[in-house]
């Protein structure tokens, strides 16, 4: 980018022109410095040093007392580590393939203008902008039994009103999935409608005039053309679905039990609970690891879906 | 959403279409019965997304025994003291006026150190060879997609160790550095965008690189700047997972911390509970609303690479 800087003369003569573009790169270098400080600071030396907690036992004050890999092998034998794992894929799976489903939908409607369209656009992304212990707080106690909201709406619906939604294991890890598909969706849905957008209105128009159905553009068009934005979508939603601290802790505080305890929930608990943070950062560390996993492969998973389109 | 596609339909529409000589399909797209599901589907969801809202605006107006009585709010006595109660009511430990103005605070503080950095960092991008700032960016994409549980217990040791816990300044830090990946990467696609022609016009007249980007691309870059101040903002509003173990006394919560022990202190005092999520919400809506365009692009910009 720096070779449009130099002006037209010198660029006739190369070995005139290497040299103003070196130059040239102090400025940017100077001014990138203030971030890369602010991030090693507080994102790359912390992720470091978790490491090295794990590795050790620490109560909190004083210095860490090497202890080898004796967090990791008790992980292993953790049946609520196991557990925790356990919840948090599901609850990953569930809140991704929900929320990029449903965010998909929304945005092809948009992209479409369905009637409304514009007011469709605000109103789904509103839940986004909502602090995640307002929505938390909100939906638990919507999910009350004898007071919440939504069994007077089954009730009357004649589906009954008793439901103890959130005391129990299955249901309570329902409706965690709910509120975070609630809170996330809008996000997904104005990334992918950015793209769709870049989608040629003619390309449509052209299938309409074959004949192709809505829901056939939706396939053969909207779908291929944006494969790698939902591969990133995908991403940025796995990372978010792994992060969801805030709206279980509101909801659930992980319970009832561990049933919602994600990994971020135990961790937060052997942590700040125990006060055994060698242990907790041991299990922060898995969590890293189990994410950059599934990273890795959703984004291969959709390379590939692209070089298949073509 | 399908439309039926029988040969007769196609060719109507074709020829429909030729002899109106328009290019306004949508018009004459037919919608069958699909169509129409699904729409329905699409004004459930609405429905999904825009109660709570409603609710609790509706709900807030409401003594507690009349919320029992109608959990929908729509009858009942109406009345405004739940406000007043839930302003003056403590949560938690502190009132919510001291939550809300600790999130301002940190709000201000953290914003200001983060799109200070992370600006920067975005024209250095964006005027960097394509070299640099490819391995920048590739930086500012890995911070983000690290999940940041893994810094939580480090990040406690190390505000702690530098006597920052509780303080606006040691959670404003942490927050900056996290929205920095975010806000370089949009401000690289803003300051992308600023005509080459300008820049060499301003060293022209003598401006420095600094003098340049101060007088000229700043003011230029406005709606950007917007944009990754809200997106910030919403970030610092939402965030609990670092609040709650940095900020440890109640009297320096932020709203969002404060709020995680709302429902068991107003158990029994319903339309309080209400009224303090209405005010914890609908000023941050009102800003969506009014800055609502440049949330959106910036979401946009922030995702195309």
């Amino acid at each position: 980018m720096a070779a449009q800087e130099i002006p037209p003369v010198a660029a006739t003569a190369t070995a005139t022109a290497r040299r103003p573009r070196r130059s040239a790169q102090k400025f940017p270098i100077l001014i990138v410095a203030p971030a890369l400080v602010l991030m090693t600071l507080l994102i790359a030396y912390p992720v470091a040093e978790s490491v090295h907690i794990s590795l050790g036992s620490w109560d909190g004050i004083g210095s860490v007392t090497y202890r080898g890999l004796a967090n990791y092998r008790r992980l292993m034998n953790d049946s609520l580590v196991r557990q925790s794992i356990v919840t948090s894929l599901v609850f990953f799976v569930g809140t991704v393939v929900f929320t990029v489903v449903i965010a998909t939908l929304l945005a092809n409607a948009i992209n479409r203008k369905v009637p409304g369209a514009r007011f469709f656009k605000t109103i789904w992304f509103l839940p986004v902008i909502v602090p995640v212990s307002v929505a938390g707080v909100f939906w638990s106690n919507s999910f009350q039994p004898s007071t919440g909201v939504v069994n007077t709406v089954l009730g009357s619906l004649g589906l009954g009103d008793g439901h103890a939604w959130l005391a129990s294991p299955t249901t309570a890890l329902i409706v965690t999935i709910f509120v975070a598909v609630w809170t996330q969706t809008g996000y997904a849905m104005l990334i992918l409608l950015g793209a769709m957008d870049t989608i040629s209105p003619e390309v449509h128009e052209a299938a309409t005039l074959d004949g192709v159905s809505e829901a056939g553009r939706l396939f053969r068009i909207t779908l291929p053309n944006i494969v790698p934005m939902l591969g990133t979508v995908t991403t940025l939603m796995s990372v978010f679905a792994f992060n969801a601290f805030g709206i279980i802790y509101a909801m659930t505080r992980g319970g009832p039990g561990n049933a919602t305890s994600i990994l971020p929930v135990l961790v937060y608990k052997q942590s700040f609970v125990d006060q055994d943070y060698g242990y907790g950062s041991a299990t922060a560390v898995v969590t890293t690891l189990i994410v950059g996993v599934i990273g890795v492969v959703v984004l291969q998973l959709f390379r590939q879906q692209r070089l298949d389109a073509r | 959403m399908t439309a039926p596609t029988t040969p007769a339909w196609r060719a109507k529409t074709w020829t429909a279409d030729m002899a109106a000589g328009t290019r306004r399909h949508g018009r004459l797209r037919r919608r069958g019965p699909l169509w129409y599901l699904g729409y329905l589907l699409l004004l459930v969801w609405t429905l999904i997304t825009i109660v709570p809202f409603l609710s609790m605006l509706l709900l807030s107006l409401h003594p507690t025994a009349d919320i029992y009585a109608h959990p929908l709010g729509l009858s009942g006595r109406w009345m405004l003291s739940n406000y007043y109660t839930a302003w003056r009511g403590t949560v938690g430990g502190a009132p919510l006026p001291t939550y809300i103005g600790n999130s301002l605070l940190i709000t201000l503080c953290s914003l200001a150190i983060g799109v200070t950095c992370g600006s920067l960092a975005g024209y250095g991008m964006a005027r960097a060879t394509r070299a640099l700032s490819g391995v920048v960016s590739r930086i500012m994409v890995l911070a983000l997609s690290i999940p940041l549980i893994v810094a939580l217990i480090p990040t406690f040791e190390l505000l702690g160790r530098y006597r920052l816990l509780n303080s606006v300044l040691g959670i404003s830090l942490v927050y900056a550095a996290f929205m920095t990946p975010t806000i370089a990467l949009i401000m690289r696609s803003v300051f992308a965008a600023v005509p080459r022609e300008l820049l060499e016009a301003a060293k022209i007249d003598g401006c420095g690189e600094f003098a340049a980007l101060l007088r000229v691309v700043l003011p230029i870059s406005k709606g950007g700047f917007i944009s990754v101040s809200m997106l910030g903002l919403i970030f610092v509003w939402s965030e609990v997972q670092f609040g709650v173990v940095l900020l440890t006394r109640p009297q320096n919560r932020t709203l969002s911390v404060g709020l995680l022990s709302f429902q068991g202190q107003f158990v029994s005092d319903q339309g309080a509970f209400f009224a303090g999520l209405t005010i914890a919400t609908f000023p941050i809506v009102i800003l969506f609303l009014i800055f609502q365009r440049y949330v959106t692009s910036g979401i946009t910009l922030g995702a195309l690479k």
